[in-house]
């Protein structure tokens, strides 16, 4: 057989009869169902302007506009700027896994898929912000897709992959690749700003501490960059591998490192304020702080103890409590909120934990290795699988509300603006939406 | 083939006053911007998602979709393939929400012939048994799969278009073509055992 032959066949196999058409009804239907639908718009009040005002009313409206906005110039300049969301890893520098949410409602159907370069490490998550969603591959690539229909807008590529989430900041991109290479480029529109060198590898989440991006390094470095022009504000040397994420929260960074310790580091005057190097050989995972507590897990890459989620004081890094979860397998904290410690453990387990004490409150199975942290939003937790399965779960009880499946193993969910967003393993990038959410959201 | 084109001169500027009253809340316009496109995004669907009641869902689906995202859709000349886009992705959906009531994927519509939607009359006779082959093959792939090959070889789409479908790079998309033949070839295997 010929290729064209081949070709001539499946086309035939393939193509609807010329019979086949749209169905008389499906117009109106169309018609009738666009017409009680509210479009998406982020200019409303554009719309439909008809009215000419005369000149002298057209001279009072001036005035009064411009006493609106002396008194809004005067309003805005007392606010404090809002805290930036899911535009770190792990839903802010504080590491909590608290996503702005809503998540889907109602039927759950994919309102999107985007086929990116390389594989999305499950550690690596997608971030949203202006209307776009940003992801990181291990093919280098950096991708700005449209949040709504996921149409590319931009894609930039570094010299290695990209294990380590990147950081949105001042309208900047800043992504960090294997080997060290630093690139920052517009959100906007991908167009690059500055290169830099980190020093040693990355495969730790940026993050932003005291105004600057913040990289850590495989060879046990801390730099801070200035955002405008990636300066180095300083450099600090720990005394191990940083792979994990560090957390940062009232002005100090809390980092693990690969020999076992954990430390709290002044992120402006680069002082330890104090340093745990008993806490291993059980390797820590990526820290959160919430009111005034550290909690980490403990007790990874095979380590002969068992995985146990720990809790320091913040401030004087006493313990607090310690919770094992009776396996050598790794537990994270996928999440804390809502006086609830969420673990998260390669042993497809999800676990509840009071936040003040570590008692149990809920466990349930998964059926497949969890290694992404979660996402939580208002009552929902939002865990990955490595089987592919995104599920929502009851804060309350542990209850499923919905499973979806995905191809590949996905990362952390993304939950904003009434969607889920993850990447996966196979290079996709998908927007779980809901049909109660997508309405009138 | 494929969906009308955002074409050239007169048809293209009426085109392009239609998306802009459309993105603007005016129903209207989107009618009459959707309706003459209305067969060929149905064929479309029909040819990817195998069942005509499918695809009208898929189509009504997509089109509603269309509708509340078309402000935000900036380059307005894209309004052809931005809304083939979509309609891929409703598809895809619709054939995942079918793969989750079924117990495995390989089961996935086993319809009876009588109930699939007609396809080209056009094979010759002697092609008929390898054509039916094809088409049972094609029911085994996976939905992104399916689409592809559908623009490819029923849409007859370039490739530098289906790439801004997909939203991926051109080399991606020969490279996902050429992935999506191998799948319909080891399906096919399985056909004829």
């Amino acid at each position: 057989m010929t290729m064209h032959d081949r070709y001539a066949l499946i086309r035939a196999a393939l193509t609807p009869d010329s019979s086949i058409t749209a169905p008389a009804d499906l117009g109106d239907a169309i018609l009738a169902e666009v017409a009680v639908t509210r479009q998406r718009s982020s200019t409303p009040w554009l719309r439909g302007v008809r009215w000419v005002p005369s000149p002298a009313a057209a001279a009072a409206l001036l005035v009064l506009a411009a006493m609106l906005l002396v008194a809004a110039i005067g309003a805005l300049s007392r606010l404090e700027a809002p805290v930036p969301l899911l535009t770190t890893y792990h839903g802010g520098p504080d590491r909590t896994g608290v996503m702005p949410g809503p998540g889907p409602a109602g039927l759950l159907r994919v309102a999107w898929e985007s086929q990116r370069n390389g594989a999305i490490h499950f550690t690596v998550m997608p971030l949203v912000a202006d209307d776009l969603v940003v992801v990181a591959d291990d093919g280098g690539f950096l991708t700005a897709l449209d949040e709504a229909t996921g149409a590319e807008r931009w894609s930039r590529q570094l010299p290695g992959a990209l294990l380590a989430t990147p950081v949105i900041l001042e309208g900047l991109v800043v992504a960090a690749d294997e080997d060290g290479a630093i690139g920052a480029f517009a959100l906007a529109d991908g167009s690059p700003r500055w290169e830099a060198d980190a020093g040693g590898p990355v495969s730790a989440s940026l993050s932003i501490a005291d105004g600057g991006v913040l990289i850590s390094t495989e060879n046990g470095g801390l730099v801070l960059l200035e955002p405008a022009t990636g300066a180095e504000r300083w450099r600090v040397a720990v005394d191990g591998p940083i792979v994990r994420g560090p957390a940062v929260a009232g002005g100090v960074i809390f980092v693990g490192t690969e020999n076992g310790s954990l430390l709290a580091v002044d992120a402006a005057t680069q002082r330890t304020i104090w340093a745990r190097d008993d806490l291993g050989p059980n390797r820590a995972g990526t820290p959160a702080v919430v009111d005034g507590r550290v909690y980490v897990g403990l007790g990874l890459e095979g380590d002969p103890d068992p995985g146990t989620i720990h809790v320091l004081d913040a401030r004087t890094g006493a313990d607090v409590w310690s919770f094992a979860i009776g396996s050598v397998e790794q537990v994270h904290v996928g999440a804390v909120g809502d006086g609830r410690v969420f673990g998260v453990s390669t042993d497809a387990t999800v676990i509840a934990l009071a936040a003040a004490d570590g008692r149990v409150l809920w466990t349930i199975e998964t059926g497949s290795p969890n290694g992404a942290l979660a996402g939580l939003a208002g009552d929902s937790l939002f865990v990955s699988s490595g089987d592919g399965s995104i599920r929502s779960i009851d804060v309350a009880d542990g209850s499923v509300r919905w499973t979806y499946e995905v191809a590949g193993d996905p990362t952390i969910p993304v939950v904003i603006d009434g969607r889920v967003f993850v990447g996966t393993s196979r290079g996709l990038v998908v927007s779980i939406a809901g049909t109660a959410a997508d309405e009138g959201t | 083939m494929g969906l009308i084109a955002a074409g050239r001169g007169g048809a293209a500027s009426m085109d392009a006053a239609l998306v802009a009253r459309a993105a603007d809340g005016d129903v209207a316009a989107f009618d009459a911007l959707l309706r003459p496109r209305l067969d060929r995004l149905f064929r479309m669907a029909v040819a990817i998602v195998r069942s005509e009641a499918d695809a009208r869902d898929a189509v009504q689906e997509a089109s509603v979709a269309a509708w509340r995202e078309l402000p935000r859709l900036r380059d307005r000349s894209r309004f052809d393939s931005w809304l083939a886009q979509i309609l891929v992705n409703a598809c895809r959906a619709h054939l995942r929400r079918a793969r989750r009531v079924t117990v495995r994927e390989l089961d996935l519509e086993t319809t009876a012939a009588g109930e699939l939607p007609a396809f080209s009359s056009r094979a010759r006779s002697d092609d008929i048994a390898e054509i039916e082959l094809i088409q049972k093959a094609f029911q085994r792939l996976k939905p992104e799969v399916r689409s592809l090959l559908v623009m490819h070889y029923v849409e007859e789409r370039p490739l530098a278009e289906i790439a801004e479908i997909l939203g991926s790079p051109v080399g991606t998309v020969k490279w996902r073509l050429s992935n999506a033949r191998r799948d319909l070839d080891r399906a096919l295997e399985v056909e004829r055992r």
